[in-house]
């Protein structure tokens, strides 16, 4: 066994060190990136050699370097993600709604419907009191705009959910173009024997961003390529090529639908914020905005109804007090008090000024179950329930959701995260070995020197 | 000896503590600011739908209490003016009396005939009281003079109203009269007190049968007052319901109150404890994200 030998095994040591050290300090200075999964050294012992009977190591190889990520964790994050992404985008909308309805702190609707109604008991004790007349009217005309108000808010957070829903496209379409190409680029290091880590975790980044956006399930091939689909199946990319999506104006609502290679598939999108955007402005919204409608107009037609069974002021047959909807579908957003001349208010029920039958049953309305079986101030609670309950739901969820993740991030972090205390540890493990394999560098140093100078007789 | 890792990265999880407590403290703010525990929907929906229902209730309440007060202050004018007829009825009860006495003179009971179309115009007044600009005694032609004297009828005065009672609602179910008719009142066929006043003074100028006249006024000033005890009935039962409705207000208010009224105690108690966590969470955290790692001590 020659001194070369174990000179080289010196020298891989050195080697193989150096190059854990570059690990180590590589992993310092990524401790704060975003997605970065910490990396060791992996060291592999030299092949033995062998000298006669015996069998000599011959150092030791940094073989590679691992790059310490959870696939299956990461997936778990990411469809979490999904849920969490949806949930978000929803409650978020739904906050925006609650503030439209204004309750229980009186100022809503309900006090509109309220003092509407009173207006006419408060006749029926004046029938012939011109002012009392004119405050049905002006309570009428606070109640249309109650309705036109909050139908109009309600449009407006469908809107908004409309302008999120082709934002998120957009996004969407950013990212999957951003992972094809990280797809490309890790094919190409795979192949070529290089170590993706870096963009392996710039991927893992990526896809955890698209995931809050829309439903993602991935599937891995060869080379570490990924192809995307959402779960409904639409093919959002494979390999280095993606597909975007695009939106496309509905006909009939005048919103957009999300398109996948000339398919509407906006019906399938089943979580990320795409799917909050889809659910508040298809499904809550209009669930809402329905049911507002059929309030404006339930109120609308039985008020006409029983004002035309009555007389006004000059006992003259009444008529409508509410111009009569259209339509159930934007009762609410255009409804409107056509009696303008308080005289025109049919009080009365057989025609005399002080006679206030009708003025009577316009205020005993409000205590009949004359709107979906319902009083209009417990079809109106229901509303409200609603927007309350589904949003309360929907935060309770979400904060379970975000619990979730967090304790999938701590898992997460615990896997991958840099740790300064293990690097530090790894420093001085590296640093030990570098400087016992320099040491033993120098030995065999002298060790030449002493082979060199053997036979050589020095004078004095 | 191995151990399992932790997560290095606890930043997140401290700000999410902390984003905890912080939002424990602004409901507590919220709810000590405006005194109650729902400022909205989703804080609590079942308790939101039933304040819809309650404010609801409530407004009606008040509805009620108002139409209470107003009626109380008409039937109070109706009541008033019927009550003031009574010094006339009997102001009349006397004239007629004295007129039966055989020993006046035609000037004499010429004067009391004056003395008694005098009241007669009275009662005529009075059976034409209007309040805010209504008669309250037209049945529901409230905006003509009921009463019109007319020498060509019978009873010396036309009546214009009709006989329409006005009913008003001042409780949920509970309706109450509001007028009594003036032919009712005034003319009713039970005994006419406009009538028999006119029959007194025809019988007063012409000394003929003024007896007769007497006992048939009687019977219409019995009849009137009958019918005017109507008033002070329903102003004891407006009364009464208004002092009900007064008490169910106070009863909606307490409801609502058990429904959103913020635990001042409860919630200061929160807001204190939440206060000492957060600041104690502060000065924990801080001394965690300043702790030193391995690398701090190696050379």
């Amino acid at each position: 066994m020659s001194l070369s030998v174990s000179l080289y095994t010196a020298l891989s040591a050195l080697d193989a060190d150096q190059g854990a050290l570059a690990v180590t300090s590589n992993n310092i200075a990524n401790v704060n990136t975003p997605g970065y999964s910490r990396e060791v050294a992996q060291f592999t012992e030299s092949p033995i050699v062998t000298s006669g009977d015996l069998q000599f190591g011959t150092g030791v190889n940094l073989t590679g370097v691992q790059g310490i990520r959870d696939n299956v964790l990461q997936l778990r994050l990411d469809q979490q993600a999904q849920t969490q992404g949806q949930l978000n985008t929803f409650v978020s909308g739904m906050n925006q709604v609650q503030s439209v309805f204004n309750e229980p702190a009186g100022s809503g609707l309900q006090s509109a419907i309220s003092n509407f109604y009173n207006s006419f008991q408060l006749l029926a004790a004046d029938p012939t009191n011109l002012g009392l007349r004119q405050t049905t009217i002006s309570d009428a005309q606070t109640l249309a705009a109650g309705f036109n108000q909050a139908a109009a808010a309600l449009t407006a957070e469908q809107q908004s959910a409309d302008q999120g829903v082709t934002q998120t496209v957009g996004q969407i379409n950013t990212l999957t173009a951003q992972i094809a190409s990280l797809n490309g680029q890790i094919s190409a290091a795979a192949g070529g024997g290089q170590n993706p880590n870096s963009l392996l975790d710039q991927r893992a980044l990526a896809v955890n961003q698209l995931s809050q956006l829309v439903d993602v399930q991935s599937i891995t091939a060869d080379s570490n390529s990924l192809t995307l689909t959402t779960k409904g199946g639409t093919l959002l990319l494979t390999g280095n090529q993606s597909f975007n999506l695009s939106t496309q104006t509905n006909a009939a609502t005048g919103f957009q639908d999300v398109y996948a290679q000339g398919s509407d598939i906006t019906a399938s999108i089943q979580s990320g914020n795409l799917a909050g955007y889809i659910q508040l402005r298809d499904q809550e919204v209009p669930s809402l905005t329905t049911k507002l409608d059929t309030l404006a107009s339930g109120i609308a037609t039985t008020v006409n109804t029983q004002s035309a069974a009555g007389f006004d002021l000059n006992g003259v047959a009444g008529g409508n007090f509410f111009v009569p909807p259209a339509a159930l579908a934007g009762a609410a957003l255009n409804l409107s008090v056509a009696v303008t001349n308080p005289t025109n208010v049919a009080a009365s029920g057989d025609g005399t000024p002080g006679n206030n039958a009708n003025a009577t049953a316009l205020a005993d309305l409000q205590n009949q179950t004359n709107i979906g079986g319902q009083t209009p101030v417990d079809y109106y609670s229901s509303i409200v329930f609603q927007v309350g309950n589904d949003t309360a739901n929907a935060t309770s969820s979400l904060d379970g959701q975000n619990l979730i993740i967090q304790q999938l991030q701590d898992q997460q972090g615990a896997e991958s995260g840099v740790s300064l205390d293990q690097e530090g540890a790894n420093i001085v493990l590296y640093q030990n070995a570098y400087s016992a394999a320099a040491r033993v560098a120098g030995v065999i140093s002298t060790l030449y020197q002493t082979a060199i100078n053997m036979g050589l007789v020095t004078t004095s | 000896m191995s151990s399992s890792r932790v997560n290095p990265n606890i930043q997140p999880d401290l700000l999410a503590g902390l984003a905890t407590i912080q939002q424990q403290l602004n409901q507590a703010d919220l709810e000590l600011a405006s005194g109650r525990s729902i400022n909205a929907p989703s804080d609590n929906p079942v308790g939101t739908q039933s304040l819809v229902l309650n404010h609801a209730e409530q407004a009606e309440n008040d509805t009620f209490q108002q139409n209470v007060g107003n009626l109380q202050s008409r039937m109070q004018t109706a009541d008033s003016a019927l009550s003031s007829a009574e010094n006339a009825i009997n102001q009349a009860i006397s004239l007629g009396v004295e007129a039966g006495d055989s020993d006046l003179t035609n000037s004499q009971r010429s004067a009391i005939a004056l003395q008694l179309q005098g009241i007669q115009q009275q009662l005529v007044n009075t059976a034409n009281t209007s309040y805010n600009g209504t008669y309250l005694f037209g049945g529901t032609l409230v905006e003509a003079a009921p009463f019109t004297l007319n020498p060509a009828s019978p009873a010396g005065v036309t009546y214009n109203g009709n006989d329409s009672v006005t009913s008003v609602e001042i409780d949920s179910g509970e309706s109450v009269s509001v007028n009594v008719p003036g032919d009712q009142l005034f003319l009713n066929p039970g005994g006419s007190l406009l009538g028999s006043l006119n029959q007194l003074v025809i019988a007063v100028q012409t000394n003929t049968g003024i007896a007769a006249a007497n006992v048939a006024f009687g019977q219409g000033a019995a009849q009137f007052y009958g019918q005017s005890v109507a008033y002070g009935s329903t102003l004891d039962q407006l009364q009464s319901t208004g002092t009900q409705l007064a008490n169910e207000n106070v009863q909606l208010q307490t409801q609502e109150t058990a429904i959103d009224g913020a635990d001042i105690p409860q919630v200061t108690s929160n807001f204190s404890q939440g206060e000492v966590a957060y600041q104690t969470l502060l000065e924990a955290e801080g001394k965690i994200l300043n702790l030193p790692n391995l690398l701090s001590y190696i050379q």
